[in-house]
């Protein structure tokens, strides 16, 4: 067992698969009155389509793809802000890959590194830290990013860098919540979602208690589910199952990797570096209230913000996308990535002009990978 | 073939020796251990997922049979 192959098995998916359709029948579910049905994460979109799963659901089902993809939507001010560090003489600033191809206004992370700052990407926080260990004459900044998957391991890095004394390690902090932007999309009057796939591993820190509200205030379905084609189609069996019963709460298919209670030791790192920001920028959704993270006053000397007197809201705020791009109406699932007109052709994974190309999470590139174009067009 | 990397098992340390993690499956994320998988729980999900497997495949079957009878 290696708690993967096990959930990709063909017999067992013929399974779900008919149960899927037989629900969605039950339901009422047609082409033409399908049931929405989001998928919160970017890990789930990625493997939605790398497995071809949308296309093996019934017509009656549709799939929206949801805000979880924290490469793509991280607002473009941001990136200036972080080219802006890495210009300053004797920084290295330090990144995961999928951040460096983000547009910028003025330029992405790439392109400031081709101009000559000293830009390298890392696997961990941890090898940006080892990397001011070893360059105690530079800054090292670290571009922290991500949801609460990611939130612990940065925390824990400034946790580390306090323990060690390691003065020019700072972190840009970056790191949103799910919640949020969930409460966001529920909020709005246009909203036509009737129930949710839960985020995996942001939830095996965080539990599945902060999902409450949706079912207890929202009256939606929602199912933590993991990243094997099974877990998807079993936890979007389980969401239309509590649609036809009429029932809404907060299930795990997850439960191998996800404990009710989320991790008490990421949690408790969490809530001792960071403190929610009162709101924060989310590209193609706007501003969303206590959405986004800041380091605590307690470790503002590893706070790249305090540091560099870079921060949020100090700068102008241009929210403004690049012409013709449509990222923000993909993100809120008004139209499909090829109904945009830049969609492959003034934007490839290649040359990406909204974030949504960037990240292999980013719906944009899924369609564009795994020929979501062909397929849609042909319709 | 794997890789080899140094991981920080602070998050799914108990009260235990860290000798205690050696043959357990986890999840690692950006050089952090984050979710010791569980088994017992990975089992029960996957005894769902054969039923309704076998449950089509006897659907199928029975499905098969009478389109014989009926020609
Ligand atoms: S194709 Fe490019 S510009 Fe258009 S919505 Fe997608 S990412 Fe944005």
């Amino acid at each position: 067992m290696n708690y993967a192959d096990e959930f990709r098995d063909p017999v067992a998916a013929r399974g779900v698969l008919a149960a899927i359709a037989r629900v969605t029948d039950e339901i009422g579910a047609t082409r033409e009155k399908p049931v929405h049905i989001m998928e919160i994460c970017g890990g789930h979109t990625h493997a939605i389509f790398r497995y071809g799963l949308d296309k093996l659901t019934p017509p009656g089902l549709e799939f929206i793809h949801g805000p979880g993809c924290p490469v793509c939507v991280l607002p473009m001010s941001r990136i200036d802000e972080c080219v802006e560090i890495a210009e300053r003489p004797g920084v290295i600033m330090t990144t995961f890959g999928d951040a460096m191809r983000v547009p910028g206004h003025r330029k992405s992370l790439i392109q400031a590194k081709a101009d000559g700052a000293d830009i390298r990407m890392v696997y961990s926080p941890l090898d940006a830290l080892e990397l001011a260990r070893r360059h105690p004459d530079r800054e090292v900044v670290f571009f922290g990013l991500g949801f609460e998957t990611t939130t612990p391991s940065t925390a824990l890095t400034i946790l580390q860098a306090a323990a060690d004394g390691q003065t020019n390690f700072s972190v840009f902090c970056n790191h949103i919540t799910v919640p949020p932007p969930i409460k966001a999309l529920l909020d709005d009057p246009h909203m036509i979602l009737d129930g949710f796939v839960g985020p995996g591993h942001v939830s095996m820190v965080i539990g599945v208690r902060p999902y409450d509200f949706i079912a207890r205030d929202y009256g939606k379905p929602i199912v933590v589910a993991g990243f094997e084609p099974l877990d998807l189609l079993q936890s979007v069996l389980m969401v239309l199952e509590q649609i036809r019963d009429g029932r809404a709460e907060v299930e795990n298919q997850y439960s191998r990797v996800v404990p009710d209670d989320g991790n008490p030791v990421s949690i408790a790192a969490c809530a001792e570096v960071y403190a929610p920001r009162p709101s924060f920028e989310w590209r193609g959704l706007g501003e969303i209230d206590a959405s986004g993270l800041c380091i605590r006053p307690a470790y503002a000397a590893w706070d790249a913000e305090v540091k560099f007197g870079v921060g949020y809201g100090k700068g102008p705020r241009a929210v403004a996308e690049p012409d013709g791009c449509r990222c923000g109406d993909v993100m809120t699932g008004r139209i499909k990535p090829h109904a945009c007109p830049q969609f492959g052709t003034g934007c490839t994974p290649e040359m990406p002009l909204g974030a949504l190309m960037v990240s292999s999470e980013g719906a944009c590139a899924a369609y564009y990978q795994y020929g979501g174009l062909r397929l849609e067009a042909a319709l | 073939m794997g890789v080899r990397r140094q991981v920080n098992v602070a998050c799914i340390l108990k009260d235990e020796p860290i000798e205690a993690l050696i043959g357990t499956w986890s999840l690692i994320h950006v050089g952090f251990a984050m979710s010791r998988i569980n088994e017992e729980e990975a089992a029960l999900t996957l005894d769902i997922l054969r039923q309704l497997g076998e449950a089509q495949a006897e659907i199928e079957a029975m499905r098969a049979s009478e389109r014989m009878l009926a020609s």
